[in-house]
């Protein structure tokens, strides 16, 4: 089915408790288009991070469970790293369709203007009919780092330590214990969730047109 | 036997390991820890200078372009260095309960080692424990040979060579009493028989003299001759009887008959022997206490006759010339008879309790007994498949208990008693 769907977002709860979200799905070709409110990047706990140089990202999960038929699952996922040298944000989006999209952005105004307008395909085209009437389960979790920085983290840690302990004077060489240790400390280097949203969201079919609603 | 000093030992012995294990976990954690955060420096006034120390080379860069490069490349590390810092700054509560976790898990491991190190402790006292109680047991009742088999170098272990080492020495010293005592008891039937035949031979000797005397002449007439003659003769004769009796004696002894057991009612029976000496002991009130109907045993009637005899003689005999009082007592039980024979006299000297049955051991003067009259009648009752048993308590006097089996058609029984005996 090849038809023009609204999926209207109804806010059921949310982790944090700031600004009522205002998400809207538009459908374009069938695919589930997931926009994501503005009022995320102006949460304190997001806001602070976003000029750590580190690169924030935003992980989107979108899960169906109809009445008939198997659960439906899709996601997207968003990138932001401020590159101070330059003073700009780099900013990455793949949807469930693969599609990746690259920005690079002067200022925070254009940050936000890039976030308002960010469209993003959550789930394909095929899982979408005879979805009129489903509840969605929305989660948006936002990460300080990206996985390829916790890992070089970890290596960066351990071998610190490694070096810490062979280099002080007096000491023995580091036995299995340190060792096991290290592995330990550094398996526990690991994104924590700066923030984590739940919305709950219904399909509802709309010919041709787009409604927003809150 | 309470094994405290050892398990206290070992439980200081467990605590100093435990504090050991955890001091050294706590020490090679705090180096970790120690090492790991200032290595890292992950304090907000450094990450602070850090930044700032961007900003500068980008300044640097900015004033002086034909050196970008290496500002550049200088801001580079500095903002790799940031940034692995705000990544630990992330994972800082993760890590410290990594840690904690690690921690309480090593504590909770030497805790449980711990507890489990002292239970199975416990247990192996409790059954090394158990071995010395039986070894002790096996000592009380006198065996000369335990083996605890316990080598270890603790106080259990000791205790239990010590126990095998007193039962050796206890076993010498019965081994070389048990020579002396039966010595002593042979030095003792000697010194008795050669009394007791010295007595009439000498008397025989002096008949005998007197009789040469006599012969070699005396200037009687012959019927005065032959009156004496008779009269020394008769004497010799008197004092060969003795001998004879003496002889008698010990060839019964030696050559004891084995008992004809009938079924006797034995209540009727101890009455009957009350009645028939009564006139033999005057100064004896012989009381009999039998249960109403009869008790019957299969003895053999004249040998339990001799044992009551005996027995009522030695009461007279400790009674003395004061009136005195004997009661026999008929006592049934389920498996056996009790005949208990008790006086009222000065009772049996301890210093020959434990040998009071055996042969020539008397407290009589020598000459007055042969030792004889206790051994036999406990042989009596050991033939007849009972016993003979002083019975020791407070109460004044002497106390014998005749034990006998009781057969009195109860057949059924008898094994169920054999059982129960066991």
């Amino acid at each position: 089915m090849r038809a023009t769907l609204t999926l209207v977002l109804l806010s059921m709860s949310v982790a944090v408790a700031h600004a009522q979200p205002v998400v809207v799905v538009e459908p374009e070709q069938g695919r589930g288009i997931l926009r994501l409110m503005p009022a995320i990047l102006h949460d304190p706990a997001v806001a602070r991070e976003l000029r750590s140089g580190l690169t924030n990202t935003v992980v989107v999960k979108v899960s169906a469970s109809p009445e008939h038929g198997a659960e439906v699952l899709g996601g997207a996922r968003i990138e932001i790293r401020y590159e101070p040298w330059d003073e700009v944000y780099l900013t990455r989006s793949v949807g469930i369709d693969g599609e990746l999209h690259e920005a690079s952005l002067d200022s925070d105004d254009a940050l936000q203007s890039w976030w308002s307008e960010l469209e993003l395909c959550v789930l394909p085209a095929g899982d979408l009919d005879g979805s009129s009437g489903w509840m969605l389960d929305v989660e948006a979790t936002v990460l300080p780092f990206s996985s390829s920085e916790q890992h070089e983290a970890q290596v960066w840690f351990t071998r610190t330590v490694a070096d810490a302990e062979t280099e002080r004077p007096g000491t023995a060489p580091v036995g299995g214990h340190a060792r096991v240790l290290d592995v330990l400390v550094a398996t526990s280097i690991r994104r924590p969730a700066l923030m984590t949203y739940h919305w709950k969201a219904q399909v509802e079919e709309a010919e041709g047109a787009t409604k927003d609603l809150d | 036997m309470r094994p405290r000093t050892s398990t206290s030992w070992l439980a200081l012995v467990w605590l100093v390991m435990s504090v050991l294990l955890g001091c050294g976990g706590v020490v090679v954690f705090h180096r970790q820890l120690a090492g790991a955060w200032f290595a890292f420096g992950v304090h907000p006034d450094v990450l602070a200078l850090l930044e700032q120390s961007m900003e500068d080379q980008k300044l640097l860069a900015h004033d002086r372009p034909e050196e970008e490069q290496r500002f550049r490349q200088r801001f580079e590390a500095t903002r790799e260095t940031l940034n692995r810092l705000h990544i630990l700054s992330h994972s800082r509560s993760a890590i410290i309960r990594r840690y904690e976790l690690v921690l309480l898990g090593l504590f909770s491991g030497t805790v449980v080692l711990t507890g489990a190190g002292y239970v199975l402790h416990q247990r192996r006292s409790e059954t090394r424990l158990r071995g010395l109680q039986r070894a002790l047991t096996e000592l009380s009742l006198g065996n000369p040979a335990i083996s605890v088999g316990d080598r270890r170098r603790d106080t259990i272990g000791r205790i239990a060579g010590m126990i095998e080492q007193t039962s050796r020495v206890m076993g010498a010293d019965r081994r070389r009493l048990a020579a002396l005592r039966h010595l002593e008891s042979w030095q003792e039937a000697a010194r008795r028989q050669a009394h007791e035949m010295r007595t009439p031979l000498t008397a025989a000797r002096i008949e005998l003299r007197r009789l040469g005397e006599l012969v070699a002449g005396s200037g009687a007439s012959f019927e005065e001759l032959a009156t004496q003659l008779a009269a020394r003769l008769d004497g010799l004769r008197d004092e060969l009887a003795v001998l004879e009796g003496f002889v008698h004696r010990f060839s019964s002894f030696a050559r004891l008959a084995r008992p004809r057991p009938e079924p006797i009612d034995l209540g009727v029976f101890v009455t009957e022997i009350r009645d028939l000496y009564a006139e033999v002991w005057p100064m004896l009130d012989v009381v009999c206490r039998v249960e109403t109907g009869p008790v019957v045993a299969m003895v053999d009637r004249d040998m339990l006759r001799q044992v009551l005899v005996n027995l009522l003689e030695n009461s007279a005999l400790a009674i003395g010339d004061r009136p005195g009082e004997v009661l026999i007592e008929v006592v049934p039980t389920p498996c056996e008879v009790r005949v208990d024979v008790a006086d009222d006299g000065s009772g049996v000297d301890p210093a020959i309790r434990d040998r009071l049955f055996e042969p020539y051991v008397t407290t009589r003067p020598v000459g007055q007994g042969t030792g004889l009259g206790l051994a036999v009648s406990k042989k009596i009752l050991l033939d007849h498949g009972g016993d003979l048993e002083l019975i020791e308590d407070d109460r004044p006097g002497a106390r014998f208990r005749l034990v006998l089996p009781r057969r009195d058609g109860r057949q059924d029984e008898e094994g169920a008693c054999r059982v129960a005996e066991r």
